[in-house]
């Protein structure tokens, strides 16, 4: 047996759009305070303890809390205590465009505190692009792996009885990438990356583009407006373009070649991707399918007229152009919706009308779906598309 | 066989987690409100990296290492329902690396090979080869200060964080969360290994294997430590290293006031001495 090398390699991920990986619960109003451009995050811990003897403080904010934060403004009531914000909180961050702030905040990801992209993310982000690089046969385990949850549905008058979307493509899965055991992805190994500062993050707005009636809304809860302006935002913690996070990642030869236990991916694979080295055939694949999935997005955006997208698509088209053989791009994290996570970019209207029966819960209108995307706004205008990231294998 | 012990190398280094670290602790407790995936802890309720989590695991990297994960070079250790479950390397060749620095058992050892022809296959003994093993090492305890007081005000336990994962459908884009609780990045450990120096049938070990045993630690650096290593966890590194020598002539003296024989902050900067 050739022994494979041990060494692992680094990887550098470059933001090139607003890049947030959603953490634990949602921060709310009364954790944080807006001064000028800035967010200020409470550390209720030092807060209390440093106003312990303030009896009548800690009466108030127990109060203000005990409400759920409704009607309580803690900016208004550290004021009255003479109490200086900044000296009580975690991390600042910079509020990039923000126009309309909501009730809550979507946190990042985060280790005790500090700001990083979590291996499990990259590593579950390359393995939804590799699966839409996957062949037409082994698509179409994940048709019949629809249609056969359909069935189930249509024959269950109990709704109970029916398949848990949670787990609609598990045989496919199984069938294509095997159990844990067996699976090629055993054999890619990402570690969590470095730390960045807060000053690598910003807090984004983003709003919800709806298709309706072949024109461009605006999701404003129970309605769809035409002015941005009076559609809901959603607030939450992002890293900044530009900023760059390294870590560790090994490409081993079986995960592409495989071996006696495992099917690599190589087999499986239906785009165009002829490097010999694992880490330029991964490179390849995903750039394959960046480039399909950038391409299906422009044509999208280019039919419902949104200029600035269509221009933010073309600039990441560029770069996915110039890269080298060992980069690649990827889309990951928060509000990268449907398509960007499942094989839903092979499906039609009548894959769709089946998964309207499946996933109850979730709007699906065949003849367009998805029909809505998230976008980040800046300055109230429509600015880009967020989790769109550069990675280098060093 | 004679075997003449003639001293022990004691390498103590800390062990620091560059990414989190996870060490499950086999999910035995049940607690209301407790963690699905907790670590393990000490009997003082902090993480610790036990001393089988890590010869286990430096083992398992020296056998790939070596060239000893072949059906003829591996030993059936656990089988399940008729299947060679659990594979280690085990051999009787008394200058195997692997065997000699991390030990091999008395009893009867079937190969994977044979086991496949015959899953009756009696098996053969190894005893011949058996010396004790050189390689001890000792549960890694935390160093309470890596985990500052800024940490501590962010972790979501006393020592520990949580964290999320999702599975995604990729059919209905559904996510389905666990779970996990892991020892903060930037944590760090206090080790301590000894690796034996024979003279086995008149033949002395030398640094044979302490040089086999930093290659050890240089592949686990390379590699991961504890669970969920292949998305994120268990980035380990070596740091302030010292080795020192103890000669068996050294343990009848009243102190023992001995110079390191290698002392580095990292592996890429550790030098043996030769003599």
């Amino acid at each position: 047996m050739a022994h494979e090398p041990f060494e692992s390699r680094t990887y550098e991920i470059e933001v090139l759009t607003p890049t947030i990986i959603g953490g634990q619960d949602k921060i709310q109003s009364f954790e944080f305070v807006k001064d000028g451009d800035y967010l200020y995050f409470i550390n209720f811990d030092r807060l209390l303890e440093e106003n312990l003897f303030k009896e009548s403080f800690i009466d108030e904010l127990s109060r203000g809390l005990s409400t759920g934060g409704r009607d309580f403004n803690i900016k208004d009531v550290l004021a009255r205590y003479n109490i200086d914000f900044k000296n009580s909180s975690k991390y600042k961050l910079k509020l990039e465009g923000v126009k309309r702030l909501s009730k809550e905040v979507v946190p990042f990801v985060k280790s005790a505190g500090r700001f990083y992209i979590p291996g499990s993310s990259l590593k579950g982000a390359i393995r939804s692009f590799v699966t839409k690089a996957l062949n037409r046969n082994f698509i179409q385990l994940y048709e019949n792996d629809l249609s056969s949850a359909y069935q189930k549905t249509l024959n269950s008058a109990d709704r109970r009885n029916s398949v848990d979307p949670k787990y609609v493509s598990k045989d496919a899965e199984e069938k294509i990438f095997a159990t844990p055991y067996e699976s090629p992805f055993k054999h890619l190994k990402i570690s969590d990356s470095d730390f960045v500062s807060s000053e690598n993050a910003g807090v984004y707005e983003i709003k919800v583009m709806n298709i309706c009636g072949g024109q461009v809304k605006w999701f404003a809860g129970r309605s769809n407006e035409d002015d941005p302006d009076r559609a809901v935002s959603i607030i939450a913690e992002g890293i900044k373009p530009g900023a760059k996070l390294i870590g560790s990642i090994k490409i081993e030869k079986d995960f592409v070649e495989g071996n006696q236990v495992v099917r690599g991916i190589k087999e499986k694979i239906g785009v165009n991707a002829t490097a010999t080295s694992p880490t330029e055939f991964l490179a390849d694949v995903l750039k394959a399918v960046s480039k399909d999935y950038i391409q299906r997005e422009i044509n999208f955006y280019t039919r419902y007229k949104q200029a600035q997208i269509v221009s933010e698509y073309q600039k990441l088209l560029n770069v996915l152009n110039s890269l080298d053989k060992n980069q690649f791009l990827i889309q990951i994290g928060f509000s990268t919706g449907y398509l960007s996570k499942t094989v839903g970019i092979f499906f039609n209207k009548n894959h769709f009308e089946k998964l309207a029966k499946v996933d109850r819960q979730s709007k699906i209108y065949p003849e367009l779906f998805p029909k809505t995307r998230r976008l980040v706004f800046k300055n109230g205008q429509v600015w880009t598309v967020p989790g769109w990231i550069k990675v280098t294998i060093k | 066989m004679d075997v003449i012990l003639k001293g022990k190398y004691i390498i103590k280094c800390k062990i620091k987690a560059v990414t989190g670290l996870h060490i499950g602790e086999g999910n035995n407790s049940i607690e209301i409100g407790g963690i699905d995936n907790s670590v393990v802890k000490d009997a003082e309720g902090k993480p610790y990296i036990p001393g089988s989590s890590l010869k286990g695991k430096m083992r398992a990297l020296m056998e790939f290492a070596e060239g000893k994960v072949k059906d003829n070079l591996l030993i059936v250790s656990v089988k399940r329902s008729g299947k060679p479950e659990i594979c280690i390397h085990m051999c009787e060749d008394i200058d195997c690396p692997v065997c000699g620095l991390f030990g091999r058992n008395h009893g009867k050892h079937v190969t994977k090979e044979e086991f496949i022809r015959n899953p009756n296959a009696e098996g053969k003994d190894f005893s011949d080869a058996v010396i004790p093993t050189r390689l001890i090492v000792r549960d890694a305890k935390l160093i309470e200060s890596s985990i500052t007081d800024e940490m501590k005000e962010n972790l979501d336990l006393e020592w520990t964080e949580v964290k999320f994962e999702n599975n995604i459908d990729r059919i209905t884009s559904k996510a389905n969360p666990r779970q996990s609780e892991r020892v903060p990045a930037g944590a760090q450990f206090l080790a301590e290994f000894v690796v034996n120096r024979y003279e086995v049938d008149g033949s002395d070990d030398g640094q044979r294997y302490l040089s086999k045993f930093i290659k050890a630690m240089k592949l686990l650096e390379d590699d991961y430590l504890g669970g969920q290593g292949s998305r994120g966890n268990g980035k380990v590194k070596f740091v302030d290293i010292e080795i020192v020598y103890k000669d068996s002539s050294d343990y009848e003296k009243d102190s023992s006031d001995l110079k390191p024989i290698a002392k580095a902050d990292s592996l890429d900067q550790l030098k043996l001495s030769t003599n």
